[in-house]
């Protein structure tokens, strides 16, 4: 593990849900509602590295957009500092905004190509009223020293950077106003492969540094093995297993994280001859008519008469006392 | 762009930024077209003539001179003067001042109309927008004649009136435009660090997303302009314009209307005609030019 004690609640999502309304026809009558998020609870600790996985689709952005109630949440609370996010004005909502960051995927369309550097960097500054006019100027050349940048581009504009160089300004937007909590939606997978571990690097740095939590939405799983404390694993709007990372990656005890895990190569030769790929039949249910019971049985290899009617609940097996619980939804999780 | 493959992590060392700004290549690229730089050339040549009327007009422009009606060009009147003996040239330089500023005042009442009502429709998105567009629509359908008709009997035909029903008429296409480009716009990824950032939706219209609007917007205000001026010469043309005895390109062309006029004395007709080609010409060349420099993708 990473970080010293997993003891202070940054932020509490509870039951979290964000449906979509599906519309149809000329009157735009309301038919159903794709459930993008159904019902996800999960604590993020102060200082940690959270990773959220799973495939295209199951509602990781979602998540990570209603956290930040960039998405408005169809019901559920998310208390970040003794305060209910899903409930705030806009006003508060807005002044809230400096404690809870985004970084984007796309260093491209993330960045406004009218802006200089120095105009992108200082406007949460701008927006919040931190200091001075000249102190935010300092605060500006601090904050593209602190990501890697050369303060002298300042004046520059951003189609003029390269996209490891544009994730860079993006990050320095969001650190300027000193939140504690980053969402950071799949920050490198727009990058070239070469400059992927650049970036990730000095997330990881900047974790250290300025005491962050993270939560980190990705597909790619080694990126989130390198730099998660805890990994929640998510399937069609659902949480199915979290916990501490190592475990959950080394014994998955969820069938469908093991058939995701089962994909990525390991680097001990041993393990790697005896690793099966196991592949899922079927295609992932549509979201908006979720299977009944186990939202995973179609699919899963392991499904019995009670995952088809019963919805299994998140418990903890094989977690350590003391330590954070291992969660798993799955009936047959002391099998797998 | 600049090439990714290898991107060292110290500060000093990254590749260097052209340190040319966005404007500044649209400049050059701007002055690379000809036609452009000719449309140029020719709009400030009208524009200084217009601006300085009262040094280069050799007599009045509106009093009469019943002693030397229907003269052909001469020394005295290089262009001639009109059926009740105004000096034509005189008429021609006063009235690029009334043209010009019709077209100008017009055209900037309908981009503020325009870039208003397209800027909240695309942003807003929704119902706001569906409400908008309905009556975005409903301008643009109306046969313009028969509002021209009535806003000019029920205001009275006037210059400012002219700028006026021009303006009014002719916002529906910015506002279309600008709202295509809004709702474009909103779906990037810097609107929603805007948002996360707690910028307010005022702010976000006005610090993001117009300024990315601008370079087409001027575009279609210049391609505006030259309309303008166009609707203000047959607006006058048919009476509805500029009145007498203040001349405008378009009443000059009026007034030249009979066939006596138009076989015995074409420098009543050739002029003003030439003059609202060369202005029309001209602004949309350099539209053209603007086009192309100002194409946001280009940008890249
Ligand atoms: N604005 C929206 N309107 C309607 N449906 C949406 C909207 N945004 C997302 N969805 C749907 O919600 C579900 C979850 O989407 P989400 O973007 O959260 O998935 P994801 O896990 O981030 O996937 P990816 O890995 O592809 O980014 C998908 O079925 C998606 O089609
Ligand atoms: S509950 Fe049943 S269907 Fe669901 S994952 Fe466990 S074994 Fe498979
Ligand atoms: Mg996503």
């Amino acid at each position: 593990m990473r970080t010293a004690e997993h003891k202070d609640v940054l932020v509490r999502v509870e039951d979290l849900k964000v449906h979509f309304p599906i519309l149809r026809g000329l009157l735009k009558r309301q038919v159903g509602a794709v459930r993008a998020v159904d019902g996800v609870s999960f604590d993020l600790f102060q200082g940690e590295t959270l990773g959220l996985v799973g495939e295209s689709g199951c509602g990781k952005s979602t998540t990570g957009l209603a956290m930040l109630r960039l998405l408005d949440p169809t019901s559920g609370r998310i208390v970040f500092g003794g305060r209910d996010v899903a409930s705030l004005d806009q006003r508060e909502l807005r002044a809230s905004r400096k404690h809870m960051q985004m970084v984007f995927q796309d260093p491209y369309s993330s960045l406004n190509p009218r802006m200089t550097v120095g105009s992108i960097i200082i406007e949460p500054l701008n927006v919040h009223k931190i200091g001075t006019p000249a102190e935010r100027r300092g605060r500006v050349q601090e904050l593209m020293r602190l990501v890697g940048l050369n303060p002298s581009f300042i004046n520059r504009y951003p189609h003029e950077f390269s996209g490891g160089q544009r994730q860079r300004i993006g990050l320095a937007r969001a650190l300027a106003t000193n939140p504690s909590l980053i969402v950071a939606d799949e920050p490198i997978s727009a990058l070239d492969v070469s400059i992927q571990a650049q970036v990730v690097n000095l997330m990881a740095d900047l974790r250290g540094q300025l005491g962050l939590t993270y939560l980190m939405v990705s597909h790619d799983l080694s990126m989130v093995r390198y730099i998660s404390d805890r990994v929640a694993v998510m399937y069609l709007g659902r949480i199915v297993e979290l916990g501490r990372r190592d475990p959950v990656f080394d014994t998955p005890r969820h069938p469908y994280t093991r058939a995701l895990l089962s994909a990525i190569p390991t680097p001990n030769p041993k393990r790697e001859r005896e690793r099966r790929r196991i592949v899922l039949q079927g295609d992932v249910p549509n979201p908006a008519n979720p299977p009944s019971g186990c939202r995973f049985h179609p699919r899963c290899p392991l499904a019995t008469d009670v995952c088809r009617e019963a919805d299994p609940a998140l418990r903890n097996i094989g977690g350590l006392p003391d330590g954070p619980p291992h969660l798993v939804a799955c009936h047959h999780a002391e099998n797998v | 762009m600049i090439a990714t493959s290898s991107e060292p992590l110290a500060a000093g060392a990254e590749p260097m930024p052209t340190g040319e700004s966005l404007w500044a290549k649209a400049r050059k690229r701007f002055f690379r077209h000809k036609l452009a730089v000719l449309g140029l050339v020719v709009l400030t040549v009208l524009v200084l003539m217009a601006v300085l009327a009262p040094l280069i007009e050799r007599y009045s422009p509106i009093d009469l001179d019943l002693g030397s009606m229907s003269q052909a060009p001469s020394a005295a009147h290089w262009l001639g003067t009109d059926t009740t003996g105004r000096d034509v040239w005189s008429r021609i330089v006063h009235a690029g001042r009334v043209s010009l500023s019709v077209g100008l005042v017009a055209v900037s009442i309908s981009t503020f109309i325009g870039v208003l009502i397209g800027g909240i429709s695309g942003y807003a998105a929704g119902k706001v927008d569906m409400a908008l567009m309905r009556f975005t629509d409903i301008v643009m359908a109306f046969p313009s004649l028969v509002m021209i008709i009535t806003i000019a009997s029920v205001l009275g035909p006037s210059i400012y009136n002219t700028m006026l029903v021009i303006g009014i008429l002719t916002w529906p296409g910015i506002a279309r435009l600008v709202r295509g480009q809004f709702l474009s716009f909103r779906e990037q990824q810097f609107v929603l660090a805007a948002r996360s950032i707690g910028v307010t939706p005022f702010q976000i219209m006005v610090r993001h997303l117009f300024p990315n609007v601008v370079g087409t917007v001027t575009v279609a205000a210049t391609f505006g302009m030259a309309n303008a001026i166009l609707q203000e010469a047959s607006l006058s043309f048919l009476g509805l314009g500029v009145q007498a005895p203040t001349p405008s390109w378009g009443n000059m062309l009026q007034d030249a209307q009979s066939h006596a006029i138009l076989e015995g004395t074409p420098w009543l007709w050739i002029a003003p005609g030439l003059m609202i080609a060369l202005a029309v010409l001209s602004i949309n060349f350099i539209g053209d030019g603007l086009r192309d420099a100002l194409d946001p993708r280009s940008v890249h």
